[in-house]
Order: structure tokens, then sequence, then C-alpha cells
């Protein structure tokens, strides 16, 4: 479904943002990609949407590959969820946010409703419509920010952090909603707790080079490597 | 930093009482946009020496802000944040402008004083009609009413994008401020030494930010123009409100019917 092949990213500083990396992602899949900070997990999944630019190396989904005349199709087909969610919700209402997306894409209005209230009803949010963003608790802002990229019926999903800046109770919630959606998942995070209870797969990055890709009992037990790797 | 703080909550008030469920408030967001176009460009079209033709445009706010049920506060007090400005741009006639119009019980008024009535008049009517106009109407309508009048969606955007951003703009200064303050305990407010560096270091997380919604947009489709929700055209008996309105306002306009009741009397 989403292959990446030898992908490198150099920064304008010259540093390697990511060093070859290679990451086939079946569909269905909820994989995790963890590791210290500056391993390039943000970077990785800037670079599937194209918003950093890829040095060498090739990414294709499904049957598109990532470049500049497919830039609009794929993303369409995946869509990232930030990490700070007040970078996301830039409309006045969370109504007109969540269905930003859907309009982009030139969906009939009526088709644009219909997404919105399912997304909302989805979520559980649909006393949220009216609301302004900025009057938003942490937890509803990121339930929002989830629900504008999911309007959208992405096939792939990636979450920077997820569940940073939230409390308990939202992140309880927010792990339910995650659980029940379908879409193939992929989460940059360092919340070891959320990739063995979420996801099937786990990877792991160190200097923008995957160090252990598996199964979550397997590389989340891996005491001396995650040591290695910085967590 | 009190006033940060009341900026930020006060912010989104004028919204609120925007949800209001009074006559006005229901009336179609394009004949609102559109009477305050009208009143706005009238209002403003006056001659710098006019003070007498633009009393009758007194009685579009009061009307309104009774018939909304608006309360007055939290107008007022962005009005006053207008009204400095227009003042200090109105004192330059006043110093400039010294010929004498007229006296007043012995008093002599000059053209640049009265230039200065002239310009607070029409600044007060005008932020009050956009006022008014923000606070019967929800933004996400007055964006699509301006998409509707041809005003070219990247700047509605931009208009709606400030609107939504002024607030996190906010928080984001006075979490610097609680910073700088919980280990400056000493100071009252920001020293003028770090000024600078507390400024700037604002503006760049500001680029940050922009940066990061930029790429957030791009993520979710767009390409540099944005399609507004259509909304329903007003209905017959408002295009007549329209009629009426702008025939008034343009009567008012070429007639000075404070003058001609002054002469009556």
């Amino acid at each position: 479904m989403i292959k990446i092949d030898g992908l490198k990213i150099k920064y304008p500083d010259g540093n390697m943002g990511i060093d070859g990396l290679t990451l086939h992602i079946n569909e269905g899949d909820a994989v995790a990609v963890i590791g210290a900070n500056g391993a390039g997990k943000s970077t990785l999944l800037l670079s599937l949407v194209g918003i950093v630019p890829i040095s060498q190396g090739t990414v294709r989904v499904d049957d598109l590959t990532l470049g500049k005349g497919t830039l609009s199709e794929i993303r369409q087909k995946i869509g990232l969820v930030f990490q700070n969610p007040d970078d996301q919700l830039f409309m006045t209402h969370v109504y007109e946010d969540i269905a930003f997306g859907p309009r982009n894409y030139g969906l009939p209005e009526e088709e644009v409703r219909a997404r919105v209230e399912k997304t909302m009803k989805k979520l559980d949010i649909s006393h949220l419509a009216r609301r302004l963003p900025s009057k938003l608790s942490g937890g509803e802002k990121r339930m929002v920010a989830v629900a504008g990229v999911l309007a959208m019926d992405p096939v792939l999903m990636l979450f920077d952090e997820p569940t940073s800046f939230l409390d308990p109770r939202s992140r309880r919630n927010l792990l339910a909603v995650l659980q029940k959606l379908s879409v193939t998942k992929v989460i940059a995070t360092h919340d070891l707790e959320l990739a063995e209870s979420l996801c099937n797969r786990v990877v792991l990055l160190q200097n923008g080079k995957i160090v252990a890709d598996g199964l979550p009992e397997t590389v989340l037990h891996d005491k001396a490597l995650l040591e290695r790797a910085g967590l | 930093m009190t006033m940060l703080s009341k900026a930020a909550t006060g912010f989104h008030n004028l919204e609120k009482i925007a949800e209001g469920d009074t006559l006005i408030h229901k009336l179609n967001p394009l004949t609102k946009t559109i009477t305050t176009f009208v009143y706005v460009v009238i209002v403003v079209s006056f001659d710098r020496y006019s003070v007498s033709g633009l009393l009758p445009y007194v009685f579009y706010p009061a009307i309104m802000l009774a018939a909304a049920e608006i309360p007055l506060k939290p107008l007022m007090t962005r009005l006053a944040v207008a009204l400095p400005f227009c003042i200090f741009a109105g004192l330059a006639n006043v110093v400039f402008d010294r010929e004498i119009l007229f006296v007043l019980w012995g008093i002599p008024v000059s053209y640049g004083f009265i230039s200065l009535v002239s310009i607070i008049l029409k600044v007060v009517l005008t932020v009050m009609a956009a006022l008014i106009l923000i606070a019967t109407t929800t933004m996400p309508a007055i964006s699509r009413q301006l998409i509707r009048l041809k005003i070219p969606s990247i700047f509605v955007l931009l208009i709606s994008m400030i609107y939504r951003y002024v607030s996190v703009a906010l928080e984001e200064t006075m979490n610097m401020y609680t910073a700088y303050v919980l280990r400056a305990p000493a100071c009252k407010g920001i020293n003028m030494k770090d000024m600078g560096n507390f400024v700037g270091q604002l503006l760049l997380r500001s680029f940050d930010r922009g940066e990061r919604v930029y790429f957030a947009m791009k993520c979710r489709g767009f390409t540099g123009d944005y399609r507004y929700m259509p909304t329903p055209k007003p209905p017959a008996r408002e295009w007549l409100y329209i009629t009426i309105f702008t025939l008034t306002a343009l009567f008012l306009r070429f007639v000075n019917v404070t003058q001609l009741m002054g002469n009556i009397g």
C-alpha cells in the first residue's frame, strides 16, 4: 500500500534527517514510529505528504509515486494530524474547519455536509460544531484536528505525537477513538504505552535510520535496544 | 498584563453576541453586509467640514443597537481603541487650518476644529456600523458574504485567519510574559532593555507557527483558493429593506435635514 524505498532527506544545514530508509506498510496496519528527539520521526511524516522535500529515494502510495504532479492526490490519500492542534485548526468555527479539506477537493456542499456530520458523529463531537477552536479544551482540539483529517476520507492517517499536551482522560478518549479507526495508521510517538496498546508493528528510528522493525512485544521489551536508541 | 488577559478573554465576546436571536441577527448576512457597506461609503463621502449633515446617521447605530439588544460596553471598548488614532489625525487640521469659521459664545471656532469633529464623527459612525455587523453576524457568515461580493477568497481567508489567530498570539504573548516575570520578580512589566528580545522572540514564534499552519493547510488540499459554503440569497422583503435603506441614506446625503429643521425652527 505504501512503499518507501531508499528515502534520504538532507536538511538545509547539510545534516541528514532521514538516511536511506526503506519501509513498506500494508493496508490496515497500525505502525508506531518511535525514537529519541531528532531521530527523524516528524521529518518522515512530513516527507510522506510532500512538505519536506525528498533528496533521494521514492515514496509510493498505491499506484502513485510522490512527486510534484501527484501531490494533490497523495494528500487526499494521506492525512496528517499535526502535533499541536492549534497549527491545524485555523478556521473560525469547528464545522468550518472540518469542512476545509473536503471543500478544497471540490466536493459538492451536500457531500461536504454529510462528511462533516458523519465524522463528528463518529468522534462524538457533534456538540462542538458551532464552537470556536480557541475556546476548546486540549482534548477537544485534538479530536477536532483528527476529524478535520478524517473528513477527507484518507486511506492512511499519520499522527505526530497524538497524545502530547493531553491529560489522562483526554488521552484515554483519544486512544479509544484511534482504536476504532479502521484506516491504516502511522503514529510517531514517544508514548511507548500507546505504541504497545494501539499498534501491530513498531519501527525504531535512530539518526534517520531504522534500527528495529517488528512486533511491539519484541521491540518495546528490548530494554538494551531502547536504551541504545536514546529512549 | 491584565490588559492582555482581558483582551484575550474578551476577544470573542462579540462572536458570542453574534449568535443572538433577534430580528437583526436573523437578517440574511448579505443584507447586513450591503447595508453596512452603503452606510460606511455614504458617511465617508461627506466633505471634511460636514457635521450637521452627519447627525441623522447617528440614528442607524442607535436603532440597530436597540433592536439587536447589543450591550453598549463591549462596542464602546473597541471604539475607544480607534478614537486616539483619528483624534491625532484630526489635531493636525486644528494646527494647520486656523481660519475662523464662526464665533460661538465669544469662542472662535476654526475650520480645523470643525474638521476634527467631522473626522471623529465619521470614525465613530463607521466603526460602530462595522462593530454592529460583527456583533450581529458570525465571522463565517461575513466571510461567505464577502466572497459573494466578489472579494478575492485569499483576502477573505486572510481576514478569517487573523480573526482566528489573534487569540493564539495573545496567549503566546501571555505565556512568554509569565515566563519572563517569574524570572524577574522585581520588574514591573518588561524591562525596556529586554523588550527587543521579547518582541523578536514573539515574531520568530509567529513565523514558525505561520509556517506550520500553512503546512497544515497544504496537507488538506489548499492551493491558494478556497471555496466557502454557499448561503441563501436574501428574501424579497430584505431586498426591499436594502432599497429603502439605501434611498434614505442617499437622501440624507444630499439633503441636509438637520439644517432644514434648524431653518424651520
